[in-house]
């Protein structure tokens, strides 16, 4: 009897400890912020999987703003549509003080998080450096109004690359793309549509035959047995799939496949040069090509938001943007609009413009066309498993 | 001749191991992680196992088929299940994110397996050699009578535990909501992402854990037993 | 001692049954007709099969290798089946992957990702094979001799032999192991998950996925799913036990020496 009560004592002491907590408010000026985000620690939740990306925080972004705001900055690698699960369980359990401080978020994933409440508003106007945007960038996110919940970090677009030494007279379109699976079966392949890439990669098929009619979100039936009649050349006859981008980009360094693809025409610099992926390395512009941009946010229950506009702020300054787009680190293209800045930082990223792997960037940025919304990459899920079958 | 074969077939998985060797070894969080989580899930999963199963065998209470039935059921309800009801749960408590929220729920997936070790190996044993341990005051009792006799039912127990342990990702990803690096989670990226020999090494790590903790328990049980024996002598 | 541990016990063996009140309140007005899609169904197909192959193989050869050790002595064996246990499944799941994805001669018949899912058979084979030997090979060694030796002196035929002398000594360690396995098998995410394929998917990867990959509304689907999973195992785990209590009872008396 005497251990039941300590027991409820213990438990009911756990519970009050959990109610005392509110919600963090962000500071109303810049400066405030950064003063109550001193010595604080901020929590930055990202996805993980690409080493280049871990090193620019780790090694340039973290040591940057201890000097300047003596600010911790803690990476921590996770899928981004996990840690949305995980605030949507938060708000669920009316956590009010959470774990996330600042995430990196984009497309569907935003949309759910967005639909969900469970972002914070009004970030433009706290953070100084915003002004630099570029707009349009700015405006939308996959077809999903922004309305101030999320500040853009980088754009890029969408590029396939393939081995030159082993890929003679590589395909212009997405035509000849699927001419040269016949040709050469079991050489390529996309991630299943689970996957962020492989859901682009098939939208571009869609946009390929039916361009701008099928935003409202009807997939017609012809567009699954089109899609169909590639697999039997695809990698293992088609009967399976790439579960990642991180998967396909091993088969492809592996020389199983010899074409890869993703968002962000500068990735395969890198990788290039480190000797993962093979030195014949080259990127292949085809008719179009989806620009997609990708967002920091702030959750709803944030326990250090000062921290997180500080980051974001930081983040979005032209000399850490500079050095995003390098390839040393990463090569994501910037979310600034180069025209609002001065001539020096516009000339830095010019001249950031010559890869090995680079596509032309004139004839890229001609060939962009805008994502669809939403609707098209749910329904694309839910439809793809007649192709997978 | 079968039994060669079986043999060949039990060892050569292991052929992936030396695809590659460690080259560098550096003790991070996520291993010191690692190994503080085993090590006291292990501990708590012998108390714990060998007591409860303690009370199942030897006190007579009209709660006990229920209790029994408590203590069996959650062998059979899958983690991936009721891991979000245990999220909704531990988040009210404020424990989401911590190292006591982990080793909770470590112990939620470990100890049923070893409460059920340990009932077979003491019912195995037999009431009356246990019965004559009670005159024992409880320290000796445990030094000088349980562990002794159930030796190798701990080593199974605690090898249970770490190798249960060691292959938790999803469970201590949210729980711990990312900020608890163990092996495991690091390994996972590693797995699914294009790094081969990363992820060999990762998973040197995982496979060697067990089999020190088995050998180093294993060393120290016979030590003491040998000190037991001199004593009785 | 033993009630202060009982009632810790009790505490955190609690936490798992919140977890399944979580379920039940999350799917309280479900349409459960959203279940009757292609992708669930097909899941459900693989699952049974990959699960139900795995388990009865495991439980047939764990059952045969400690009924071998035990009758020759074989020890050296009996330390080299220990093995397996030691490999966390993610990492044997790696390891498979690795042998069977092409690094290594091994083609034809089996192959990581194939619609068969003979690699994460093999694999689950490989690991739980110990696990069932464990079970079983504690009660080889309280066997009577007796009932065999008898068994051989009324010259029973040696398949006759072993189902009187020995199977109904088997059916509770045999019964556990078969539930284990199936509720770990067939609810699991990382094996399946690096050796199984696109279409169809195992019901632990599918559940996760469609919880994952930001379709809120077919969070649903999994919870339900997970739900009437977990209620389908707790069922049957206690039919089979209420069915054969009387025989375990006979026998456990049986079984004191």
């Amino acid at each position: 009897m005497h251990r039941l009560k300590q027991l409820g004592l213990l438990v009911s002491l756990v519970f009050l400890a959990a109610c005392g907590t509110t919600r963090a408010e962000i500071a109303p000026t810049f400066e405030e912020a950064a003063e109550e985000a001193k010595q604080s620690t901020v929590n930055f939740y990202m996805w993980g999987g690409d080493d280049g990306i871990n090193r620019y925080i780790d090694e340039y972004v973290a040591p940057r703003l201890k000097e300047t705001y003596d600010l911790d900055l803690n990476r921590v690698p996770m899928d981004t549509a996990e840690f949305v699960r995980q605030l949507s369980l938060d708000k669920r359990a009316n956590r009010e003080e959470g774990t996330i401080d600042l995430m990196w978020i984009n497309g569907d994933n935003f949309r759910n998080a967005a639909e969900a409440e469970l972002l914070q508003g009004d970030l433009l106007d706290k953070i100084p450096n915003a002004a630099l945007l570029n707009e349009e960038a700015q405006a939308t996110d996959a077809g999903t109004p922004t309305n101030g919940l999320e500040v853009a970090w980088g754009n890029v677009q969408f590029v396939l690359h393939y081995d030159a030494d082993k890929v003679n007279n590589p395909p212009t379109t997405f035509d000849e793309l699927h001419r040269w699976t016949e040709e050469n079966p079991g050489r390529f392949t996309y991630p299943e549509v689970t996957d962020f890439t492989g859901n682009a990669f098939v939208r571009h098929l869609l946009y390929a035959e039916y361009a701008d009619t099928v935003r409202d979100g009807e997939i017609p039936d012809a567009f699954w047995e089109e899609l169909s009649t590639w697999s039997p050349n695809l990698w293992k006859q088609g009967t399976t799939y790439p579960k990642s981008l991180a998967q396909l980009d091993q088969l492809y360094a592996s020389g199983e496949v010899w074409m890869t693809m993703g968002f962000n025409e500068r990735r395969a610099e890198a990788e290039r040069n480190a000797g993962v992926f093979p030195d014949g390395t080259r990127a292949l512009t085809l008719e179009h090509s989806i620009a997609s941009t990708h967002f920091l946010a702030v959750p709803f229950n944030a326990k250090n938001p000062n921290g997180a506009i500080v980051v974001i702020n930081e983040l979005l300054s032209p000399e850490a943007q500079l050095a995003k787009q390098d390839a040393t680190y990463w090569g994501d293209g910037t979310s600034l609009d180069l025209t609002k800045l001065d001539a020096t930082d516009r000339d830095a990223f010019l001249k950031l413009d010559e890869g090995v792997t680079y596509p032309d960037p004139q004839r890229l940025a001609e060939r962009s066309i805008p994502d669809y919304g939403p609707a098209v990459i749910d329904l694309i899920r839910e439809e793809w498993d007649r192709v997978a079958k | 001749m079968s039994r060669i074969l079986v043999a060949f077939l039990i060892v050569f998985p292991f052929i992936g191991l030396f695809l590659t060797f460690p080259t560098s070894f550096s003790w991070d969080e996520a291993i010191l992680n690692t190994i503080a989580y085993v090590i006291s899930i292990a501990l708590v999963n012998v108390w714990l196992g060998v007591g409860t199963a303690w009370w199942l065998l030897f006190t007579e209470s009209r709660w006990k088929s229920w209790v029994e039935w408590l203590t069996f059921l959650p062998l059979f309800i899958p983690v991936l299940a009721s891991m979000f009801g245990m999220y909704i749960a531990l988040a009210q408590v404020g424990l989401i994110g911590t190292y006591t929220g982990v080793g909770l729920v470590l112990l939620v997936t470990t100890l049923p397996y070893s409460i059920r070790l340990a009932y077979n190996a003491m019912y195995v044993i037999g009431r009356p050699l246990l019965e004559q341990a009670l005159t024992f005051a409880p320290l000796a009792r445990i030094g000088f009578v349980l562990l002794p006799l159930l030796k190798e039912s701990v080593r199974t127990i605690v090898l249970f535990s770490t190798v249960i342990v060691l292959s938790q990702f999803v469970l201590v990803q949210l729980i711990g909501a990312g900020l608890i690096p163990t092996v495991t989670t690091r390994l996972y990226q590693a797995y699914a992402g294009n790094d081969v020999s990363q992820a060999l090494q990762n998973t040197w790590v995982l496979v060697s854990l067990p089999v020190l903790f088995y050998i180093g328990l294993g060393g120290i049980f016979s030590i003491w037993i040998r000190l037991v024996k001199g004593r009785l002598q | 001692m033993s009630r202060s541990s009982l009632w810790l016990s009790l505490v955190v063996l609690a936490l798992p049954f919140t977890g399944v009140t979580f379920l039940i309140y999350e799917t309280v007005g479900f349409n459960w007709s959203e279940l009757n899609d292609e992708a669930w169904r097909a899941s459900l197909a693989v699952t049974l099969y990959v699960t139900l192959t795995s388990t009865l193989l495991s439980l047939m050869i764990g059952t045969w290798l400690a009924r071998t050790i035990y009758m020759k002595r074989s020890s050296w064996l009996a330390s080299l089946l220990k093995w397996p246990m030691f490999v966390p499944h993610v990492a044997a799941a790696y390891l498979f992957y690795l042998l069977f994805s092409g690094g290594f001669p091994v083609y034809g018949l089996f192959e990581a990702n194939e619609r068969n899912h003979l690699v994460v058979i093999l694999t689950y084979v490989w690991k739980e094979v110990p696990f069932v030997f464990l079970m079983v090979v504690g009660t080889y060694g309280q066997l009577n001799h007796g009932y065999l030796d008898m068994a051989k002196t009324l010259q029973l035929k040696p398949l006759e032999q072993f189902r009187v002398a020995e199977w109904p000594f088997l059916v509770k360690p045999l019964l556990d192991s078969f539930w284990v396995l199936v509720a770990f098998i067939s609810f699991a995410y990382e094996v399946p998950a690096l050796l199984g394929v696109t279409f169809p998917e195992l019901l632990g990867v599918l559940a996760y996925e469609r919880l994952t990959t930001g379709l809120f509304l077919n969070a649903f689907e999994s919870y339900a799913v997970a739900l009437i999973w977990t209620l389908f195992i707790f069922t049957g785990v206690v039919a089979s036990y209420a069915l054969t209590a009387k025989q375990r009872r006979r026998i456990e008396r049986g079984m004191r020496r």
